[in-house]
């Protein structure tokens, strides 16, 4: 190499970490106005010129928040619900995807654009009719009602389709020669090898879980089956609203998703290149 | 052999029978029965609390006369040839720029995947500061550079944009990293070869990977088309359809209609022709969601 | 790997239990209730005999609705327990719900599904649209004359629709202009006396961060309660007294659209985007004047410390004519699908209609409205909270001159707001958007519905 090309290289490096900075703070800078605001005293929120560092730390937003609202309650209810949206999603999707890739039965092809064309369906054109149905069977203002509606998902379906598609043939040709049913080969081989791909379809559904607002709103009216989102808006009335206590909400909301999220960032990639969007 | 399971395997059908039942009596329950519920509104008119009349086609025919709706029409549009193509090729750009080995490449991964961590009500909450007329902090910016201020939200012309880089903002990271998963994908042979043959980054990125990556493009943008015309979410949190209409999706026009007005009848008409125009847009590639099965 | 599938069968089996647990539960829970129903229609007989054996007293339980409101909440919780003590058959569930989703998706939804409150608060700009609908209760039996008779007439004309009345009115939030008090010393200039003043007003006082005015812009019918005395200061009216046709279009109408329009775009005084943060720009420093009203003078005390209220009589047309403002208010009403009607309208007419010390209590120390109620307001105005500045600008000087905000159909406050949408982004003019909003409310009233409204209200 000649002394051109290496000084083209450090500069290439430099080049891009400036390209990576920069579009680091603009995709960053919401979540810092978010922390900063959520550590300012009310009126220094609306500032001008708007100041990133607060004049004063207030950690009492916090305490008042907790102090204000049951948000803890809000919090368990939050987890409850995307944690178990989460968890049986994965399971039923990996099972739906698994049958629809690997196994041969009569209208397999037709069921699964039946499947898929429900991802076509606006949510909120449905909303009335699925109400009526929730409260029929009655998970009006239960876990149930916040948590059955949201588990069925094409998208997720479709996806762990993709994935099983791709998975060696030759383990669970081996398997049925061992003799193992079809349920067997499934949750002692393929389940348990799909470990990083569920782990990655888990974030994404935990956290657009963990983001539902309108639909709680409607399916729950005690307060004690409040979500998170629901609890952040509180403290935005009608002509007043306590913007430090709002954006200290909105920081607390944010804490477990992205806990959850640095914890399996990892399998993500490693999850979703098994995902065979490949085609 | 089993005569009524024909060319199947008994076990095989039951075990599948097994696996499917879960998500497919859900999603008959949550989308199939209400949807034809909703397509049975479509010829009736409610208010949701009287009896429901049926009045044939009217209801599609007040709506192809409804100025609103073309408009709505019209947004949806727009909306979509923004946003597709923005998110498309944003996400890829950040896919590339990502897809090195310097040592703390994976924090700034961790940075453009956050956005979509932060609830959308509280997103909407802190953009609307952002884009404040007069004191916003974008305003902050453009005055730094003695450019005018803008309205942003609250302008008819650059509300709908100002919405669209919004939901782009949230979505970017996730696209970039199933791009990044097909970029890891491909070997790294092709761009040995390509590198003998004197292609310079550039080339390499539209000789190599681009048709590399194409499956994983074509699946982006369709995702993309179906979801982008169900959005309603954003609206909703930053606009509420306005102003003057600017932002008003389909979806508001479904949604206001019915819990306005109380026309339930005339929002599942429209959800209908939503619906059909949402099939026939992706229809056309479901090739892709066809491809690959395992025989 | 064994971990995970274990991990996840675990999953399952507890949503298994919460399942059938929870099913289990509701199951139970209806029989109670169906139980404590049918205990109930007997109550009443049974009551004189109450001596002979000890008799549980089976409650029945009816859900009150309003939005949320942390300066009313503690008032009204401790009213709803006040009442629950006295009324041991009955137990009343208070539940509130975010102020922007209230009336629109949760009460809608939630009586079009069959699971709405037994009683809510409901606002006039929805009012007919409810009515209309079927879906209050009439209080005549409950609120009777004798407990009508303290109200102020117009109030209770608000609330009632041919022979029936509606709800029980419990607050008057009248209209204001509000100014920076200090900013407005400091510059040594007075309140605006008439529309020209107020534009002069305005762009004397717009800075690069401070606009001269604000004004609500998000499409929905607060925008319209604030725009109506604009409207009748100018010497308009919506509909015609018969509710015949349209009557936006001619005089007075145009005129106060194109005032808004001309705020925002010809003289750029008035922020475009007055939505999340409309009513906090002026007290945080970034407008000199709103179009707001009495609610805000305690929340701003309470969060603002700094700002200096002022307030003033919106401004009039010219000199001569005379400054009108609106007020608005809430009413609760019974849900006319409530399978505990007796108890339902016992609750709605007791909590506001009854003894004025609950009125009382929900006026002071916090909420900052006047009552329709003449007993309270005699009480009201001798209480050295509403003595201290500017309560009394409100009650002599402003309120004198007020029309309660007006109660149209879902389809004419939305052509109302179109207009409005118009003139401030649309680049109507006043006579165009006039026009428009005029040819919507002419079809409308010229078609079946038009029929039904006018026989609602004759």
């Amino acid at each position: 190499m000649n002394r051109n090309t290496i000084k083209n290289l450090v500069f290439r490096k430099i080049l891009m970490r400036v390209l990576l900075i920069i579009v680091a703070i603009i995709m960053f800078f919401p979540f810092l106005w978010m922390v900063s605001g959520a550590f300012k005293p009310s009126d220094e929120v609306m500032e001008y010129p708007p100041r990133i560092i607060p004049s004063e730390v207030r950690f009492e937003n916090f305490t008042e928040l907790f102090k204000e609202v049951p948000f803890e309650r809000y919090m368990i209810n939050s987890f409850i619900v995307a944690g178990s949206i989460t968890l049986s999603s994965l399971l039923f999707h990996s099972m739906a995807g698994y049958a629809l890739a690997r196994l041969r039965f009569p209208g397999r092809r037709f069921l699964f654009i039946g499947i898929l064309s429900t991802m076509m369906i606006p949510f909120y054109s449905i909303v009335i009719p699925l109400f009526i149905i929730i409260r029929q069977v009655g998970w009006y203002d239960t876990y149930l009602g916040l948590i059955i509606p949201w588990i069925p998902h094409a998208f997720g379906i479709f996806l762990l389709r993709q994935y099983y598609i791709t998975f060696p043939k030759e383990l669970v040709d081996a398997a049925v020669i061992d003799g193992c049913s079809h349920i067997g080969v499934f949750f002692r081989i393929a389940l348990p090898l799909s470990k990083p791909i569920l782990a990655a379809l888990g974030v994404i559904f935990f956290i657009s879980n963990w983001d539902r607002f309108l639909w709680p709103l409607l399916i729950t009216s005690s307060a004690e089956m409040r979500v998170v989102p629901l609890g952040v808006v509180q403290f935005k009335g009608q002509y007043v609203a306590h913007w430090n206590l709002v954006l200290a909400g909105a920081t607390v909301a944010c804490i477990p998703t992205i806990i959850i999220f640095m914890m399996l960032q990892n399998f993500i990639v490693k999850g979703v290149k098994t995902t065979g969007i490949k085609g | 052999m089993n005569k009524l399971f024909g060319k199947y395997k008994k076990q095989e059908v039951l075990a599948a029978g097994f696996f499917l039942a879960p998500d497919v009596i859900g999603l008959l329950f949550i989308y199939v029965i209400p949807i034809i519920f909703v397509l049975y509104l479509s010829f009736h008119s409610w208010t949701g609390f009287d009896s429901i009349k049926f009045i044939g086609l009217n209801n599609y025919l007040v709506l192809f006369k409804d100025p609103l709706w073309l408009k709505s029409l019209r947004v949806t549009f727009f909306y979509v040839l923004l946003y597709v193509p923005i998110v498309t090729l944003g996400s890829l750009g950040l896919a590339v720029l990502v897809n090195t080995n310097l040592p703390e490449i994976k924090l700034f991964r961790t940075v453009y995947f956050l956005p979509i961590v932060m609830p959308l009500v509280v997103a909407a909450i802190v953009w609307e500061f952002i884009y404040m007329p007069s004191y916003g902090f974008l305003n902050y910016i453009f005055d730094i550079f003695g450019l005018s201020k803008h309205a942003f939200l609250g302008s008819e012309n650059e509300a709908l944009i100002s919405v669209i880089i919004v939901s782009t903002w949230r979505q970017l990271g996730y696209y970039m990293v199933i791009y990044l998963a097909g970029l890891k994908d491909i070997p790294k042979m092709y761009y040995d070869a390509s590198k003998v043959d004197g292609a310079n980054p550039l080339k390499q990125f539209i000789h190599v990977t681009l048709p590399m990556l194409k499956p994983v493009i074509t699946f982006v943008v369709v995702v993309n088309l179906i979801f982008a015309l169900q959005d309603f979410d954003p609206v909703y949190v930053l606009t509420k359809g306005g102003p003057n209409y600017a932002t008003y999706l389909q979806t508001y026009y479904i949604y206001e209609k019915g819990f306005r007005f109380l026309k339930m009848g005339l929002a599942s008409s429209a959800s209908i022709i939503l619906l059909i125009i949402i099939l026939t847009g992706s229809l056309a590639q479901l090739k892709i969601f066809r491809g690959g099965e395992y025989e | 790997m064994k971990k995970l599938s274990i991990l996840l069968f675990v999953a399952v089996f507890i949503i298994s239990i919460l399942f059938f647990g929870v099913s289990c539960k509701k199951e139970t829970e209806d029989i109670a209730e169906q139980m404590v129903e049918e205990a109930t229609d007997k109550t009443e007989e049974e009551v004189i005999d109450e001596n002979t054996e000890e008799e549980i007293i089976e409650e029945v339980t009816i859900k009150f609705w309003k939005y949320q409101d942390e300066n009313e909440q503690e008032t009204l919780e401790a009213l709803v327990a006040k009442f629950n003590e006295e009324n041991e058959d009955i137990n009343v569930v208070f539940e509130t719900f975010p102020w922007e989703q209230y009336t629109g998706e949760k009460l809608i939804t939630a009586i079009a599904g069959g699971m709405g409150p037994d009683v809510y608060w409901l606002s006039a700009g929805d009012f007919l649209k409810f009515v209309m609908n079927g879906l209050v209760l009439p209080l005549n039996d409950t609120f009777t004359e004798n407990l009508q008779a303290d109200f102020l007439e117009q109030s209770i004309k608000a609330v009632t629709i041919g022979e029936s009345i509606y709800g029980v009115p419990h607050e008057m939030g009248v209209q204001s202009l509000i100014y920076d008090k200090k900013l407005f010393e400091q510059e040594g200039l007075n309140p605006p006396g008439d529309w020209d003043e107020l534009i002069e007003v305005a762009l004397k006082l717009k800075t690069g961060t401070r606009w001269g005015i604000t004004l609500p812009t998000h499409p929905d019918v607060f925008e319209n309660f604030i725009w109506y005395p604009w409207l009748w200061m100018a010497g308009g009216e919506v509909v015609d007294s018969s509710w015949t046709k349209a009557t936006i279009n001619e005089s007075g109408g145009a005129q106060a659209l194109q005032l808004w329009g001309d705020l925002v775009n010809k003289y750029e005084v008035a922020s475009p985007k007055g939505g999340t943060a409309f009513g906090e720009d002026i007290a945080t420093g970034h407008s000199a004047m709103a179009m707001l009203g009495h609610w805000v003078v305690d929340n701003y005390k309470a969060n603002y410390p700094d700002f200096e209220i002022g307030v003033a009589q919106l401004p009039p047309l010219t000199k001569d004519s005379k400054s009108i403002a609106a007020y608005g208010g809430w009413w609760s009403v019974v849900n006319s699908q409530t399978e505990h009607p007796e108890a339902a309208k016992k609750f709605a007419v007791w909590l506001f209609g009854q003894d004025s010390q609950n009125c009382i209590d929900l006026l002071t120390p916090p909420g900052t409205y006047l009552s329709p109620r003449k007993s309270v307001m005699d009480e009201v105005v001798n209480i050295d909270y509403y003595k201290e500045w500017p309560h009394p600008v409100y009650i002599e000087e402003i309120w004198p001159n007020t029309r309660p905000e007006p109660a149209y159909p879902a389809e004419i406050v939305v052509a109302i707001t179109e207009a409005i949408q118009e003139v401030l982004f649309g680049g109507s003019t006043g006579q165009e958007a006039a026009d428009n909003a005029a040819e919507k409310i002419n079809s409308y009233l010229s078609g079946p519905d038009g029929d039904k409204v006018r026989g609602l209200l004759k």
